[in-house]
């Protein structure tokens, strides 16, 4: 009783009234984000229109660290107790935390051309965002290597725990180490040196990347149920 | 935001990646989805 809302058939039932809401969410969310990025917020007084490209890659970039935050702690839960909600909540995140990564990547370097003039560097913030995209493939790659899913998810649980260390050299990147990447103007200790002209529609992105990652989730969540129940189904033949 | 921008092909660029990646993913995500549902429900009437 007390495990109930880990248990695959709870989540399903919890999720099926949220999936719509979550999805509606994501598309307000994007709209007014795009809205206030493209059209309404000011331009920048040093980079012009150029700095629109923030509301896109930041957000990005936030996601992409909070997914393998998320993968890491449900590997943990799955490492530990073999736990086969976690297990699939792990697997179901990956691809999506690539793709928030990659997107981080390209929009990073179409924002770098014509402010830095360059697309990419290897700078240490820009190297360990890289680093996570590989974290992502060795993740996928480990666990789709083993024919049975229950053997796959311990191999790149543990790597998925060792790469943790990544997370905080990403954020401390542009402290630690002299960088082209600019500091953090929001995510510090201070308050955020950033107008909330600017601030708003940069919120309003990370609030759809978010819902559209949770939306995502539970439609991943499904599918691989789906591919354990016909693999059981399958044996019993 | 000006059309007349320097930076519009690179702001267009970055905009029309992200849409269009999301879009894709959503996509491809749902087309798994429903054929696991398929490919479920066809099982399960076999046995």
């Amino acid at each position: 009783m007390k495990y109930r809302w880990a248990r695959p058939n709870f989540f399903l039932k919890i999720t099926t009234p949220l999936l719509p809401v979550s999805f509606i969410l994501t598309l307000l969310f994007l709209t007014g984000g795009l809205y206030l990025g493209l059209i309404a917020s000011p331009p920048d007084y040093l980079q012009g229109d150029g700095m629109r490209i923030m509301y896109v890659h930041v957000p990005a970039s936030w996601i992409a660290s909070l997914i393998y935050a998320f993968l890491a702690l449900m590997s943990f839960f799955a490492f530990v107790w073999r736990h086969l909600l976690a297990e699939v909540l792990a697997i179901s995140s990956v691809p999506i935390g690539a793709l928030f990564t990659g997107l981080s990547l390209v929009t990073g370097a179409l924002w770098g051309k014509p402010m830095w003039g360059t697309y990419w560097v290897w700078d240490a913030r820009l190297t360990s965002v890289l680093v996570l995209l590989f974290l992502y493939g060795g993740y996928w790659a480990l666990y789709k290597s083993y024919s049975r899913p229950e053997q796959g998810i311990r191999a790149a649980s543990l790597l998925a725990l060792v790469g943790v260390i990544n997370l905080p050299i990403i954020k401390g990147s542009v402290e630690w180490w002299n960088t082209l990447h600019q500091p953090a103007s929001l995510i510090k200790l201070s308050s955020p040196s950033i107008d909330p002209s600017m601030l708003t529609p940069l919120l309003l992105m990370a609030g759809a990347y978010f819902f559209y990652f949770i939306t995502l989730l539970m439609i991943r969540t499904r599918t691989e149920l789906n591919t354990r129940k016909l693999l059981i189904l399958e044996a019993k033949k | 935001m000006s059309i007349s921008t320097p930076y519009l092909t690179y702001i267009l660029g970055a905009y029309g990646v992200t849409l269009f990646s999301l879009c894709l993913f959503l996509g491809w995500t749902i087309f798994q989805w429903k054929k696991s549902i398929h490919q479920l429900n066809n099982s399960s009437h076999e046995t």
